[in-house]
């Protein structure tokens, strides 16, 4: 049996975290009794025991055993020792030691690198000292430090210069020293940097494969060491941007690049944009982006870039007059698009998009009056370098963002000018287009934009083509969504009505929508149902308030071959409804060979395409209300229209629908013309015998028109008319008395039933009469032979 | 007292794109109890709209609905009022006041309220009230020159009604008021 255990178990990670505190906290017990008595030696002023001790402390920092972490904590724990080192070297100085002599006294010290913190460390007396030039002094430190090559100890040597040297850098900007200039001091920091970033990136190959990702995030928090190297040369006053282009600039690259390790590179271009002032990215900007294109496949150089250019974004809003100048007479855009270009095609979809976005913005944001010309361009360069790559759905969400960002900056009208627009647009998906057509859309809507002539329209047809045309293939037939395409071609029509002339060009307007008819017909059937009705009214709008006569037939022709198309979908019913519209207008404007040939074209459905009697007897009703609103048939034309309408109303199944139909064709015909009041008679007889044949079927259905109601329509009907003509030219009052006996007869065997359709004529019948009243109250003479049964 | 919205032939998206802005500035949710609507909605989208104006609302067919659930007519009881709705197509002459009154005295009706014309109108038609709300987006009509965009709400009161119009003429709305009492 085994022994319980008493702790808990560990993981190998808990194993290692406490063996390192434990030599950390070993380590730094011995740095601290070392220092211990170093200051002691100090107080007592040995200057060989300083040394002794001074190097057995710095002796610690030689551990293998630390993690990069850990190893810094007890390199701070040195450096604050160091620091009263340094002071009392000072003061030997002042006690007849020459800087010189302890600079060749520290050389002796046994290990290398407690030498080397030693040298430094006399080497910033040394400085101080003006015994010899700053230049050379710094150079040979830089150099000697070269002798430690094991990465983070190295690292850390360097880090200690860095820190040391800051005043030596400070005393050649002061040009304390003849000898010594700003070129020197940024040779030093270069070459330090130089160092340094090779000592870091080799720490990425020191130990085991397998523990590769957790040194590189170790690694990556020891970044701001090397990088401090380029805050010191952005602090220097005396490098200016020629300094800065011709040397620094490129031996920072020249590393960079040449380092090609990746996390290196993200960090010090990211490094490179932040530290330095904008004026210097301006004017250095190819450098800086032929760089970009050398790095390491595995570096984010979108990252990079869209980091250049929102600094330079930012600079345009935070000082909007400095930066556009500056933006200008350096062509930054153009620098910037080219070569980022170039990059673009070299890096995946996500990657490249992202870079034409922030360029995109940046293009918005600093080229006024330039822009619309520059955003083209952009999309333009980003459309030919995703042509054929594989774009990625997030990919798709950036390209959707630079199709969707120009609609808030600019006036929709300007933005129909980019020619490259609907190119980029073909990089997304169907659904990601039809997305952003309907935003379009949407926007002009809502601002009520005016699209104002051929050109821009067939130019916004291009931009939301995708929603306008069928271009699924037959395949997919089975997957269409008719309720999303009819809300979608819903919205596509409201569009039309806002594609017309300003100036209310009539020839602008009607060549609009012709264009209009032409891509709609390129939606199939599905769509075209629901485009085309409104190019129809938009053209009988302009129809409407066309003086011009030839126009206005020109006109209406088109619209015959519109509907036609409706037609063919097949819709009927709504093609015959538009043709009687089409009658309307073509009447008002007293155009009467057109309206009759919308009648006849109208008539054609009705006879051949309307597909049931419910339908047709609809059809009728719009039929016979349509033209007895019209007004300028000639009398023949007219002739062959109504007795057309009352020969088909009589040819309806349903007595009752034969009924009611043909007595509202009582209406077509002029009461008060002599030649047709005949007619008005012959209607309203025909609607009796109707009625009475349908009284002799079988009992109404529910809802239909019950005989006695249609006896007491047609009651109506003749009061109508009665009251309507001149003495008594037509209907006899004798007539109108018959026919309200029989209703008063036929509604006195209803009394009793209380069925609904009963109770629905009685009313209609008491309401009758009552209206007999009123108009005997008021026209006494007239309605004097009525009488009224009670 | 209920608020009633009366309104009508919308027609988008085939003759308009939209209702105008200043009526759906005051066509508010929460304010009225019920829509009676004349017809030509034509699309869900608009009929949607208006579910979000009232959720109590009677539609009658027009012309160009193609919603096959709408009815021919409608009679709707409100207070002591019996409001009939028709859209109007089928009353042959188109708004002629004779014919309504037939389809009045069919119904057996205080108010009928039909569309169809675009023209506003309220006519005291005998004891009754013929009501014509227009077209509440101003629509375009194959019989009219110009259309006025249109619409009236009714405060119902039992037997009495206040009938408000709103007409929309060179962007500004214009208000009027008007009384109906059903005789005893």
């Amino acid at each position: 049996m085994e022994p319980p255990s008493t702790s808990p178990p560990t993981t190998m990670d808990q194993i290692l975290a406490a063996e390192q505190d434990k030599w950390l906290a070993d380590a730094k017990a011995a740095v601290k009794q070392q220092a211990f008595y170093m200051k002691k030696a100090i107080d007592e002023d040995n200057l060989r025991d300083v040394f002794k001790y001074s190097s057995a402390m710095l002796g610690e920092l030689r551990t293998s055993l630390l993690s990069p972490q850990k190893y810094y904590e007890l390199y701070m724990r040195a450096f604050d020792e160091l620091r009263g080192l340094e002071m009392f070297f000072e003061e030997q100085r002042g006690k007849g030691h020459t800087a010189s002599e302890l600079y060749e006294l520290v050389q002796h010290a046994g290990n290398v690198l407690p030498r080397l913190y030693l040298l430094v460390t006399v080497g910033s007396v040394f400085i101080r000292s003006h015994e010899s030039s700053i230049k050379s002094l710094l150079k040979d430190l830089v150099e000697m430090c070269g002798g430690i090559q094991h990465p983070v100890r190295g690292l850390f040597l360097r880090t200690y210069l860095t820190q040391t040297s800051r005043e030596g850098l400070n005393l050649i900007e002061c040009k304390v020293d003849e000898e010594s200039s700003t070129g020197d001091a940024v040779e030093f920091v270069l070459q330090n940097f130089t160092e340094m970033n090779k000592l870091w990136v080799r720490m990425k190959h020191q130990g085991p494969v397998r523990e590769r990702g957790k040194r590189e995030k170790e690694r990556k928090e020891l970044r701001d060491l090397v990088g401090k190297n380029l805050v010191i040369l952005s602090s220097m006053e005396d490098v200016g941007v020629e300094m800065y282009g011709e040397i620094v600039l490129p031996r920072i690259l020249e590393q960079v690049v040449n380092c090609k390790d990746e996390l290196a590179q993200n960090y010090l271009m990211d490094c490179i944009i932040q530290v330095f002032p904008d004026e210097f990215h301006i004017k250095t900007m190819e450098t800086f982006v032929e760089g970009c294109g050398n790095l390491h496949q595995d570096t984010n150089v979108a990252q990079i870039l869209c980091g250049l250019i929102k600094r330079l974004s930012n600079f345009m809003e935070n000082e909007p007059e400095t930066s556009s100048g500056l933006f200008e007479e350096h062509q930054t855009f153009e620098r910037l698009l080219d070569p980022a270009t170039k990059i673009s095609e070299k890096v995946g979809s996500q990657a490249a998009a992202s870079i034409y976005a922030a360029i995109l913005d940046f293009a918005v944001k600093t080229s006024e009056g330039k822009a619309l010309g520059r955003v083209d361009q952009v999309l333009s360069k980003c459309a030919e370098a995703l042509k054929t790559a594989d774009v990625t759905s997030q990919a798709s969400r950036t390209l959707k963002s630079i199709l969707t960002t120009p609609l808030d900056s600019y006036a929709i009208t300007d933005l129909l000018d980019l020619k490259s627009y609907p190119d980029v647009m073909q990089l997304l998906s169907p659904q990601m287009q039809n997305a952003v057509a309907v935003d379009i859309i949407e926007k002009i809507l809502k601002k009520g934009t005016i699209i104002p002539n051929v050109k821009k329209v067939a130019s916004l047809f291009d931009f939301i083509s995708t929603i306008v045309e069928d271009i699924k293939s037959e395949e997919d037939e089975d997957d269409v969504d008719e309720e999303e395409i009819e809300e979608e071609q819903n919205l596509v029509a409201r569009l039309v009505h806002q594609m017309k002339s300003e100036d209310e060009s009539i020839d602008e307007s009607f060549a609009i929508l012709k264009l209009a008819k032409e891509r709609f017909e390129k939606g199939g059937p599905l769509r075209v149902k629901h485009t085309l009705p409104t190019v129809v009214f938009d053209v009988l709008q302009l129809v409407k308030r066309d003086d011009d006569e030839e126009r206005c037939e020109k006109m209406l022709k088109f619209l015959h071959s519109v509907i036609e198309v409706i037609s063919e979908v097949p819709e009927p019913e709504k093609a015959f409804k538009l043709y009687l519209e089409c009658i309307l207008v073509a009447d008002m404007k007293k155009l009467e060979n057109s309206a009759y040939d919308f009648a006849t074209a109208a008539f054609d459905i009705y006879e051949n395409g309307i597909p049931d009697q419910k339908a047709q007897v609809e059809a009728l009703k719009m039929l016979i209300g349509c033209l007895s609103s019209c007004s300028n048939f000639g009398e023949d034309n007219f002739d062959a229209l109504s007795s057309a309408a009352t020969k088909w109303s009589i040819k309806l199944l349903k007595k009752s629908d034969q009924c009611v139909s043909v007595f509202s064709c009582a209406h077509l015909f002029n009461i008060a013309d002599e030649g047709n009041s005949e007619k008005v008679m012959v209607c309203l007889k025909r609607a009796l015998t109707a009625a009475k044949q349908a009284q002799g079927m079988a009992k109404s259905s529910r809802g239909e028109l019950g005989p006695v109601e249609l006896f007491i329509a047609i009651l109506n009907k003749y009061l109508f008319f009665f009251d309507k003509q001149e003495g008594e030219a037509l209907i006899k009052a004798e007539d109108v008395q018959n026919l309200l006996d029989l209703v008063s007869n036929e509604t006195s065997s209803l009394t009793t039933s209380g069925a609904e359709g009963n109770d629905r004529a009685l009313k209609f019948y008491h309401n009758t009469l009552r209206h007999i009243m009123s108009q005997k109250e008021k026209f006494p003479e007239k309605y004097s032979a009525l009488s009224l049964k009670s | 007292m209920v608020l009633v919205l009366c309104l009508g032939d919308l027609h988008v998206p085939y003759r308009t794109s939209d209702l105008p802005q200043q009526f759906k500035d005051i066509l508010l949710p929460g304010k009225v109890g019920q829509i009676l609507c004349t017809g030509d909605i034509c699309t869900k989208e608009m009929y949607d709209y208006l579910k979000t104006i009232c959720t109590n609302i009677h539609v009658v067919k027009g012309q160009f609905d193609e919603d096959h659930a709408y009815p021919e007519t409608k009679v709707v009881k409100i207070g002591d009022l019996k409001f009939g709705l028709v859209h109007g197509h089928t009353v042959i002459p188109w708004g002629d006041i004779s014919s309504l009154g037939m389809v009045q005295r069919q119904m057996d009706v205080d108010v009928l309220i039909s569309g169809h014309t675009h023209e506003f109108r309220t006519y005291a038609y005998e004891d009754k009230l013929l009501v014509n709300p227009g077209s509440a987006t101003g629509a375009y009509s194959s019989k009219e020159a110009s259309t006025t965009p249109s619409f009236c709400l009714f405060d119902v009161d039992s037997t009495k009604a206040t009938i408000y119009t709103y007409k929309l003429k060179d962007g500004e709305v214009k208000k009027e008021k008007m009384f109906f009492e059903k005789r005893a």
